[in-house]
């Protein structure tokens, strides 16, 4: 195995054996939502908290690795970084994972403050190890965006290369070629990386100031926006690095070419202007914020969804019209990903709408429209990118009547599975409610019936993973 | 390097560490935000002398100089300890040296960045500055 | 009021019109090829005005719908006088919230929704079980949540914002007459 592909699989594997531990989590969760078991609040909230960080951290990590090896076939870029940044992540992981179990930290993976000081039933260290945790997470993150970002710079000549500018306005800027459409991706991100984990650890700071003193005193609101501005762009973020390989990868199953054009370029710069900026939704409900920053927050929601229909998702759609497209397992997992993202983002569209927002903030609503584009997104892009490196290596792909069964049980799983957040959310059931009002209970024992077969599903995927990986690879690439 | 650009380093170098000393001939009392803000003054100062002084190279990508690029701004935030003010505002000396050391750390940051590549160092530093800003916004309040 | 079962038809119907473009994409790789430099064109021309029509259409319901946005007016104050408005305190704490035990029907209330410890949210559930009202309550800070119940009836009030332990329980309500 090359350098990086080595690279590539360590960050991977772990963003799945972290996902495989917190799906068990999460249906948990929802079986005790279901009222089938009973861990109680303590261990609920534990869990919910673990669950939160853990699952975008593992996204994180996939998103990382995968757009990582496809800079890396663009040019040199340095295995020690990519590791220091991995290294800092991990930490991270492990830091938060001691003090949820056995620290019993429960304050949510938002850590909204003052919730992690007042109130508590774990010891103190176990907060503050949580924040400590946040803190490596968000330096490995930083770390890595710094890569990226110097990545794209030198490559591509600049700023004024690396974003498309010169592209767009037709500058000259030889010797340096133009991106392709993931290094615009990379850059974008890397730029946006910056400006959260910068937010990230200001937070983080101000916490384990108070934290060490509790004479240090925080502002409440100034806190959210912080913590919100970090949480939000961060988790956004996974799936624009995913869509990095979601243009490849798409490409290369249709034989079609993809390439950065003007508008793909303008579009990018949208949408680093919007990751950074929709998070005001979240303080929707904030009436004491400053008025104009509600209204921003929903311009800035809404139009996020130009860029990623009218380019992103509408680029895709055009390479697999009337193509030779294969349908292998990589190819279905890019493009029900796609579906995911659309379908999720209609229902944040419709909560971002600040009159539907007073009925449907912090209900199960929102559970429901960020997990189709995590789980139902985010996720599948990850597994499609390791469907397509597997199938690349062994020129092999799977039989179709496994690919049924995947399918099956993965999107029926899913469907049922989210449709429980959605009809609880609409019937106002709040969400993190250990135990929820009717008709929360109903709609979790489907979508426990639902996680479970997704599982099974993931098993078999899994499986098949295995079974791909120890074909002997075609060439000696 | 250019020797106009060398005048401009030890210039603003200078200005700087003049600025570090402020607390041995004021002790103006200055609110929580006031002192966050003048601490990214400081820093703002001590990222363009970086700047100005990093070597013209290309920069070498090794890894390990982002770990001062990320590591630096974190622990400037920690000199930026709220509660310590009061302390500092009644110790000039103690105070001179937070400043230093903030001042030290927001060069550390650009001027490694400058080394893993160059053109990271300003983001570097301008990331440094803007979190000294953004903590003005609310980290260390009186009620 | 409550638009909250509204949305879950609204949300179906577009799910499925983009998950039938989708699929019909998908099901397109059956037909005979097409060269993609035949394809790009079209879907280019077509791309304008899917553009045209999302920008225009999401400019123009942020605008329509303005006037349904909850926020009081900014001028609390020279609002006070008017019209009789009451003004109730609510204080919410780990894990109950304080408020009047009976409140007015069709009046309109203004809410000073405020914490006493960490960040909780102020939700409103009519007798039949729906939203109609929310608003966060923060330490250090007071909000306004401007509401006129039309409905008589017992209203229950959920905690909407993860405040501990005891958060799921954490419920207050008040009869509206
Ligand atoms: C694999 C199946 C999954 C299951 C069964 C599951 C289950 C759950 C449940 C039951 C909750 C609590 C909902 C509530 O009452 O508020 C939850 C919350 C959450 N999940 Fe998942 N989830 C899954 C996948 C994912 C994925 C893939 C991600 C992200 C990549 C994710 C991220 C989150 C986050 C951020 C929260 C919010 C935590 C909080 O409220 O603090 N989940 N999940
Ligand atoms: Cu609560």
């Amino acid at each position: 195995m090359t350098a990086a592909r080595r690279v590539l699989w360590t960050y991977l594997l772990t963003g799945i054996a972290v996902f495989t531990l917190m799906m068990l989590l999460g249906i948990a969760m929802r079986a005790e939502q279901a009222r089938w078991v009973a861990f109680g609040p303590q261990i609920f909230y534990a869990m919910l908290t673990l669950h939160g960080a853990g699952m975008i951290t593992s996204v994180a990590l996939c998103g990382m690795g995968g757009l990582w090896y496809l800079m890396r076939q663009e040019g040199e870029l340095s295995a020690g970084a990519a590791l220091v940044a991995y290294a800092l992540v991990v930490l991270g992981v492990v830091a938060v994972l001691l003090s949820v179990f056995p620290g019993g930290f429960a304050a949510g993976w938002t850590f909204l403050y003052p919730l992690p000081f007042v109130g508590a039933t774990w010891p103190s260290w176990a907060t503050g190890t949580f924040l400590i945790g946040i803190m490596l997470v968000s330096l490995g993150w930083t770390a890595w965006c710094f890569q990226m970002l110097a990545f794209t710079l030198t490559r591509y000549g600049g700023w004024a290369g690396a974003s498309g500018w010169n592209l767009v306005f037709k500058r000259d800027a030889e010797p340096h070629e133009a991106p392709p459409p993931q290094s615009i991706a990379a850059f974008v991100v890397a730029v946006d990386g910056v400006l959260t984990g910068m937010a990230g650890m200001t937070i983080g700071v101000a916490l384990i100031a108070h934290w060490l003193s509790p004479s240090v005193l925080v502002d409440p609101l100034w806190a959210k926006n912080v913590t919100f501005f970090f949480g939000h762009a961060f988790a956004n973020l996974t799936i624009y690095m995913a869509l990095g390989w979601v243009y490849v990868g798409m490409a290369r199953y249709t034989g079609r070419e993809y390439h950065t054009t003007k508008i793909l370029a303008i579009a990018w710069w949208a949408t680093l202007v919007f990751v950074a900026i929709a998070y005001f939704h979240h303080l929707y409900m904030d009436f004491v914020q400053y008025r104009p920053l509600q209204y921003v927050g929903e311009i800035a929601s809404y139009l996020s969804a130009i860029p990623a229909t009218a380019v992103s998702v509408w680029g895709s759609m055009l390479l697999v019209y009337r193509s030779r497209m294969r349908w292998t397992l990589g190819s279905i997992f890019l493009f029900t990903g796609l579906v995911g993202w659309v379908v999720g983002g209609i229902g944040a569209l419709l909560d971002a709408s600040i009159p539907l927002n007073f009925d449907l903030h912090n209900t199960l609503w929102v559970p429901a429209h960020f997990h189709t584009y995590l789980l139902g997104g985010v996720f599948l892009f990850a597994l499609g990118l390791i469907y397509m490196q597997l199938e690349e290596r062994s020129g092999r792909c799977s039989p179709p009547l496994l690919r049924w069964i995947i399918g099956l049980t993965t999107f029926g799983g899913m469907t049922v599975f989210l449709l429980g957040f959605y009809v609880a959310g609409a019937n106002g059931v709040p969400r993190r409610y250990a135990i929820e009002p009717s008709p929360g209970p109903l709609t979790a024992s489907w979508a426990t019936v639902g996680a479970l077969l997704l599982l099974l599903g993931l098993i078999v995927v899994l499986i098949e993973a295995i079974r791909l990986a120890r074909l002997p690879a075609q060439d000696p690439a | 390097m250019s020797s106009s650009r060398r005048i401009a380093a030890y210039l603003i170098g200078a200005l700087t560490l003049a600025a570090a000393l402020a607390p041995l001939v004021s002790n103006e009392d200055v609110s929580i935000p006031e002192h966050h803000l003048l601490h990214a003054l400081l820093l703002a100062g001590a990222v363009t002398t970086a700047l100005l002084a990093s070597p013209d190279t290309a920069g070498d990508r090794n890894g390990a100089w982002l770990i001062a690029v990320v590591g630096s701004p974190l622990l400037v935030m920690f000199l930026m300890w709220p509660s310590s003010y009061a302390y500092l505002d009644a110790h000039p000396m103690a105070h001179v040296g937070d400043h230093l050391s903030i001042a030290l750390l927001g060069f550390l940051c650009t001027w490694s960045g400058q080394r893993y590549a160059r053109g990271i160092g300003w983001i570097g530093g301008l990331a440094t500055v803007s979190m000294a800003v953004l903590a003005a916004g609310g980290f260390g309040v009186v009620r | 009021m409550a638009k909250g079962p509204l949305v879950l038809p609204a949300f179906l119907v577009l799910a499925a019109a983009a998950m039938a473009v989708l699929l019909l994409v998908a099901l397109s790789t059956r037909l005979s090829p097409l060269p993609y430099s035949q394809v790009q064109p079209e879907g280019y021309k077509l791309r304008r005005w899917w553009f045209v029509i999302l920008s225009l259409g999401l400019v123009a319901i942020f605008a329509v719908t303005l006037p349904w946005f909850p926020y009081p007016p900014l001028r609390a104050a020279a609002h006070a006088t008017k019209n009789g408005t009451l003004y109730v305190k609510v204080i919410a704490q780990q894990y109950a919230f304080t408020t009047p035990s009976v409140l007015p029907l069709d009046r309109r209330i203004v809410f000073e929704v405020t914490s006493l410890d960490v960040n909780h949210g102020f939700g409103i559930y009519d007798p039949r079980g729906q939203i109609v009202a929310q608003v966060q309550a923060m330490p250090d800070y007071i909000n306004h949540l401007p509401v006129t119940f039309t409905r008589a009836g017992h209203y229950t009030v959920r905690c909407l914002e993860y405040c501990g332990i005891g958060h799921a329980s954490m419920q207050g309500g008040f009869d509206v007459r």
